[in-house]
């Protein structure tokens, strides 16, 4: 059997590599792309501005001076760019601009020689230039230079005249700890930048292939005889998959042998800052570390390839693709972010990561491992659903599944989704607007139009009874009490989430102050801030999630599994990645109050608390005081739960 | 042994038309040795039936067995027994037929040894040696349906199921394929195929079923269909069943 | 003589809303003109923005280590405050601080003990935070000179006017949109000029291009891979007719997605005024430099780029033979489109008689000349007048293109085949 197995998966891979290698696409992605254009897209830019810079020097402006300009010239004439054209008495420079005797003229006062030199006044100097030529901009800052060196030259002289010690001019010179030191591979802005044109060039070379092997098939209708003949359809994918490495992997040596050659024929030219190093053993040690990114990446563009019913389809869905994985990449770019941190973990960007690390010199060889492991053991998950896709009758034929059927057993999934999205567009085209026209009056309006209306709508849409899917009915007296009770065990929650959350993804001074900003520091009155901010999202976002997400949902999911994807959509809904974690977890228990007592009208509470009592707590500084206070809260909460657990909801007694 | 339809029942869903069957309770059964038609206007169901044979459909009642083996419960082994040609299956355009036809044997299991001798049977069976080396995107429509006959056999399948394998061939062509299904017949295999030309029925099938709107509405030899209906001409027939069920329904 | 051409219009007029109503009906159309600006511009804007703050806050709360190096710090005081007021800079105590510098504990190391003549900072090149300490700390030794200077002054008896030496004073003699702009507004503006010729390059390149592609695509390309053509080929029209009234069609809608691109970018930099003070400055002072005939004059060079690529991607698309070819061709294409006026961004690039005759560029360098204030009418004139010559010839072509393979030979390579 095990044999059997290995033979289908290379009679696969021999076919469809034979195949993809007879497509001219195939060639052009895999050879002349990384060839030539990569290695071009990392040398280019550095070698444009070592020209640019080049090109600046080398450039001359003239320059015409009025007055009495006597002290100032040797300085000016020190500059290489400036060329002194005319020295006068007296002139309209304007008119020296317009005829284009001059790009810059300076003008001095009469005596200004003697006004300097007997410290009388402080004279002043005007310098006259056309801003419409952005070239003038360098000239105007050439000359600004030559006159701070004369006045630096000035106040030197005046201060050892004084008999004072001058100031120190505090010139930097900086040295770094020498090669045979430091460990890294590769110099700072290829450790940066490879990862990511790594990670694009893979992707474009990978999807050509992965899309012809499976989608071509589909295409072709030569999906069915394959589909029929006795063989394991996860060999099937594995033997294409096998191909879609091959491929990648070929690309990634040629792009990566050509970066190489690229760098040291003309990289080391550059500017001394931006100086790129890219030895042998760099490219060697990127090329093993890539091979799980090949793996996975390939994978995942089988299981692309695999949704797709046709070229053109797939083709569409090639730039998303293209852009998750290029941002995938950036997590190299996040200063001292570690593999160790848990990264190791999550497939592509840890591969990412480990490039980093490994260029940079201090990777630990265990993370590595683990990293590998992790992204190759995703790798054959993804495969294996891919498989199960491929037989998919409704991508096979276009059978489509009966709508009615569908929500008719409880699966409203789309709707929720087209929910979301429209939510999302609506809010930053509409809600954006209205935010930023008031912030106050533009969230009242924005709760009610954005999310209330859309969920309002799908429900009637969908001819649901509104009352019952949104649990809007009284809950237990009781459970209104406990509410109120776990309300500050909640808000102690949140802060302490925010705190975690801020280790791996502090927020920035930037951000909590437009956070303050714009909430306490906003001139309506209180009330009107509680309405908006508190009151109206208290409501409606509650309607939304806890009312008609939740009861979309509620058929077709286990309680545990409505808290977890409410509260995912309730922090993703927040639209910052700061806010992610603690809104996430307010949505989960707000969710589950909800599902527990079967009513709204509790998480709406809860909801309406929280919001205020962020709000008074940033208006009035009491952050400190409320944490102060935690055993009571930690009472109050518990007592409130103990109330939760011993009531149950009287619908159920029923 | 060969080929037994039980009951075949497939629910598709349409925008136009809401929830309906495709095909409905549809069962009939072909024997080694013989040439069973699937006859039936476009849209009838045919290929719904015949793609539920081939275990790329899964019914959603009812079964058929190959060679004793359950379309639902044993799909590896039912497709191991499976030889299936359609006018608009597709080739590996830039592979040659010699390629393909290694490549699908292999994956079928034909024993390994005996393959490339296997391969060679088929294209002298077939008179194909002339392009056997060309790759397929340069061949004409009649080369390529040979190509794909020769797919379909080359791991010597006892049963063979063809969907309206002649739509869109010449006369000569067609007349090669229906050579080649009578030489199947000759090599005591099972050969169902679904057509919607009447005389290429009157002239190979042994037996067969008129099926319309996804039911069986008669089936049995021309002879048999010819004594119930009463008339000569299969065409007749055919028009004559598909009407009646037609005007039970308005 | 009228009647004729009233007629022909109508007939153009017929066949675009024919094509209009087509492409209207392409998911593809639909998902370029109208999806992917909708959707794609929001989430990787968001995305983008999210991910800067979260780099921002990530470097603020992890600061890069110093170290002095043992009696270093007593000759450089200002330098010592300086940095030790900097929060992005965390000072360390270190026993040896060349060993942890290599051992990646430190991001860098200040030997002060030979100050003034050479003061030493030694930083580790494997370090992720090189570069970034290498800027920061030469920022810092600017800050230090400055708070030199000013204690140095301090000591001196009312020395303020020594050290101050003399005033300067700028002065801008050309009009940015009709205001003359001190030197403070200077740097924006100049940011502002980029960021409304980076708009406008990406309006007509990018964009134009994007949305461009399909319908031309689903207008010409469709008509050989469908085999509608021969029956198109029997209509008792004029040949120039159909092909024109296509183009029409593909002008169309190329403009509305334009359009919806220009609306959502507007969002989205509205999304970002609210975010970031400098932004808003610039895109205020950005508008300022549009006077009315400026603004004119800049939507009729979009009409033009949008006239001429739309005619580059008919052309496109009546050559080729099916989807497949026409989006390996396309794509070429868009790379040698989109380099070129990124040409055009460059300083020292401007609108003059010989920038004037190079197709595309020159329509970004007329948008450059217009915002800032520097039109050469002859210049534009030819820009203008080439684009159009440029626009008609592609026209042109597309029509003899288009029809010139007869129906009947469509099927040659299927008959040589089967010989």
């Amino acid at each position: 059997m095990r044999r059997d197995d290995f033979d289908e998966i290379i009679t696969v891979f021999a076919k469809d590599l034979i195949e993809v290698l007879r497509d001219y696409r195939t060639l052009i992605v895999m050879i002349i792309m990384p060839a030539i254009i990569y290695p071009a897209l990392l040398v280019l830019p550095s070698s444009v501005a070592t020209h640019l810079k080049h090109d600046i020097k080398k450039k001359h402006y003239n320059i015409a001076l009025i007055g009495d300009a006597r002290a100032v010239i040797p300085s000016l004439r020190e500059s290489k760019t400036l060329h002194l054209r005319q020295v006068l008495e007296t002139g309209d420079p304007e008119k020296l601009l317009a005829a284009k005797v001059a790009d810059i003229v300076v003008t001095f006062p009469d005596n200004f020689t003697d006004v300097i030199d007997n410290i009388k006044s402080t004279p002043r100097v005007q310098i006259f230039y056309d801003a419409r030529r952005d070239q003038n901009l360098i000239a105007l800052a050439e000359v600004r230079m030559a006159l701070n060196m004369f006045r630096a030259s000035v106040v030197q002289y005046r201060f050892k005249t004084l008999g004072v010690q001058t100031p120190q001019k505090y010139e930097l010179n900086f040295s770094d700890i020498g090669e045979a030191k430091e460990q890294s591979l590769a110099s700072e802005p290829v450790r940066n930048l490879l990862p990511f044109l790594l990670f694009t060039m893979l992707t474009v070379s990978i999807i050509y292939p992965a899309l012809d092997v499976i989608t071509g098939e589909r295409e072709r209708n030569t999906l069915p005889l394959l589909l029929m003949s006795p063989s394991d359809r996860h060999n099937i994918m594995f033997g294409k998959c096998l191909v879609v490495i091959v491929i990648g992997a070929g690309a990634l040596l040629i792009g990566l042998l050509s970066i190489y050659l690229f760098i040291q024929i003309g990289g080391n030219k550059a500017d001394d800052l931006l100086v790129l190093k890219f030895p042998l053993s760099a490219m060697v040690m990127c090329m093993l570390v890539s091979i799980p990114l090949v793996v996975t990446l390939s994978s995942l563009s089988i299981l692309l390839a695999s949704w797709c019913k046709t070229f053109q389809q797939g083709q569409g869905y090639f730039v998303p693709f293209l852009f998750a994985a290029m941002g995938a990449s950036s997590v190299c770019s996040l200063p001292e972010l570690k593999l160790s941190s848990g990264v190791a973990f999550i497939p592509v960007a840890n591969t990412a990561l480990s490039l980093k690390e490994v260029l940079s010199g201090h990777a630990d060889p265990l993370w590595l491992c683990v990293s590998s492991v992790v992204a190759i053991a995703f790798a054959v998950y993804v495969t294996t659903v891919a498989a199960r896709i491929l037989d998919s009758e409704r991508l096979l034929f276009g059978v489509a599944d009966s709508r009615a059927r569908r929500r008719l057993s409880g699966d409203f999934n789309p709707e929720i989704a087209i929910l979301c999205f429209s939510v999302f567009l609506l809010m930053f085209y509409l809600g954006q607007t209205l935010q930023s026209w008031d912030i106050v009056v533009g969230s009242l309006i924005t709760q009610v139009v954005v999310i209330l209306l859309p969920a309002v709508y799908l429900l009637k849409h969908l001819r649901l009874p509104l009352r019952e899917t949104m649990s809007l009915r009284m809950p237990h007296p009781l459970h209104i009490l406990a509410a109120l009770l776990i309300t500050p065990l909640c808000v102690l929650t949140s802060m302490l989430v925010y705190n975690i959350q801020n280790y791996i993804v502090p927020a920035p001074e930037a951000f909590t102050t437009m956070f303050t900003r714009m909430i306490v520091e906003s001139d309506k009155p209180l009330w009107l801030s509680l309405l908006g901010i508190a009151v109206a999202p208290g409501l409606c976002e509650e309607l939304l999630f806890r009312g008609a997400i939740l009861g979309l949902l509620r058929q077709r999911f286990k309680p545990i599994s409505q808290c977890l994807i409410t509260g995912a959509l309730f922090g993703v809904f927040h639209m910052s990645i700061f806010r992610v974690g603690p809104t996430a977890v307010l949505g989960v228990v707000l969710t589950a109050l909800a599902v527990w007592t079967e009513s709204i009208v509790p998480s709406m509470i809860v909801h309406i608390l929280n919001n205020s009592a962020a709000i008074l707590m940033g208006k009035y500084h009491l952050e400190e005081r409320f944490l102060s206070y935690w055993p009571i809260t930690l009472v109050v909460g518990a007592l409130g739960l103990i109330l939760l657990i011993k009531v149950r909801p009287s619908k159920t007694g029923q | 042994m060969g080929l037994e339809a039980i009951n075949l029942t497939k629910r598709f869903f349409d925008a136009k038309r809401g929830e309906f069957n495709a095909v409905q309770s549809v069962s009939f059964a072909c024997h080694k040795g013989e040439i069973f038609g699937l006859l039936g206007p476009n849209g009838a169901g045919k290929t719904t039936t015949l793609r539920m044979i081939t275990t790329i459909l899964k019914p959603t009642s009812g079964t058929a067995k190959i060679n004793d083996f359950d379309v639902t419960t044993n799909p590896r082994q039912v497709r191991k027994q499976l030889g299936f040609v359609s006018a608009d299956t597709g080739l590996y355009e830039r592979l040659t037929p010699r390629e393909i036809l290694t490549y699908f044997g292999k994956l079928s299991k034909y024993p390994k040894e005996k393959l490339t001798e296997r391969i060679a049977e088929v294209t002298s069976m077939l008179q194909m040696e002339s392009f056997l080396d060309s790759r397929c995107e340069k061949l004409s429509t009649g080369m390529k349906q040979k190509v794909s006959i020769a797919r379909a056999i080359v791991h010597d399948p006892p049963v063979i199921i063809m969907d309206e394998p002649t739509t869109g061939l010449d006369v000569l062509t067609s007349q090669v394929l229906h050579r080649f299904i009578l030489q199947c017949k000759e090599m005591n295999k099972c050969v169902v195929f679904s057509s919607h030309i009447m005389s290429e029925a009157e002239k190979l099938c042994d037996r067969m079923a008129i099926i319309h709107k996804g039911q069986v509405l008669a089936s049995g030899t021309l002879e048999e269909l010819r004594a119930e209906s009463g008339m000569h001409y299969l065409e007749d027939i055919f028009l004559n069943v598909v009407k009646e069920d037609d005007i039970v329904e308005a | 003589m009228f009647d004729g051409l009233i007629e022909r219009l109508q007939d153009i007029a017929v066949v675009a809303n024919k094509e209009l109503k087509h492409c209207f009906r392409d998911a593809h159309v639909l998902i370029y003109t109208v999806f992917v600006p909708l959707i794609l511009y929001p989430i990787s804007l968001v995305s983008l923005s999210e991910y800067t703050l979260w780099r921002e806050g990530l470097a603020e709360t992890r600061p890069v280590r110093l170290a002095y190096v043992k009696d270093g710090m007593e000759r450089i005081p200002e330098l010592v405050q300086v940095v030790k007021e900097t929060k992005k800079i965390a000072v360390t105590e270190s026993e040896d601080p060349i060993h942890d510098l290599e051992q990646n504990k430190l991001e860098c190391v200040v030997d002060g003990s030979g100050a003034p003549e050479k003061i030493n900072v030694m930083l580790n090149p494997s370090s992720d935070r090189f570069l970034e300490t290498r800027v920061l700390m030469q920022s810092r030794s600017y800050d230090a000179r400055a708070l030199a200077m000013k204690n140095a002054v301090e000591k001196v008896a009312g020395a303020n006017k020594v050290s101050k030496v003399f005033e300067i004073e700028t002065h801008n003699v050309g009009t940015m949109g009709g205001r003359k702009a001190s030197l403070q507004d200077m740097e924006i503006t100049a940011f502002s000029t980029t960021i409304v010729l980076v708009a406008f390059y990406g309006y007509t390149m990018l964009i134009i291009t994007v949305g461009a592609i399909y319908p031309a695509l689903a207008a010409f390309t469709e008509e050989a891979e469908k085999k509608t053509k021969a029956t198109t080929y029997l209509l008792p029209v004029e040949r120039s007719t159909v092909v024109v009234g296509k183009f029409a069609a593909v002008t169309i809608l190329t403009i509305l997605s334009g359009l919806v691109n220009f609306l959502s970018m507007a969002f989205v930099a509205l999304y970002f005024t609210a975010k970031l003070e400098w932004l808003k400055r610039a895109l205020t002072l950005a508008m300022k430099q549009y006077s009315l005939e400026n603004l004119l004059g800049v939507l009729l060079l979009f009409m033009l780029s949008t006239l001429l690529v739309a005619s580059i991607y008919s052309l496109i698309a009546s050559t080729a033979k099916s989807f497949k070819e026409a989006q390996n061709i396309s794509s070429l294409v868009l790379i040698t489109v989109t380099i070129l006026p990124m040409v055009a961004l460059l300083p020292g690039w401007t609108l003059d008689i010989r920038t004037a005759f190079i197709p595309i560029l020159n329509m970004v360098l007329c948008a450059k000349a217009i915002v800032t204030d520097s039109v050469g009418g002859l210049e534009m004139t030819v820009a203008c007048a080439e684009s159009v010559a440029i626009t008609a010839t592609l026209l042109y072509l597309s029509q003899v293109i288009f029809w010139g393979k007869e129906p009947a030979n469509a099927n040659q390579d299927f008959s040589a085949a089967n010989r």
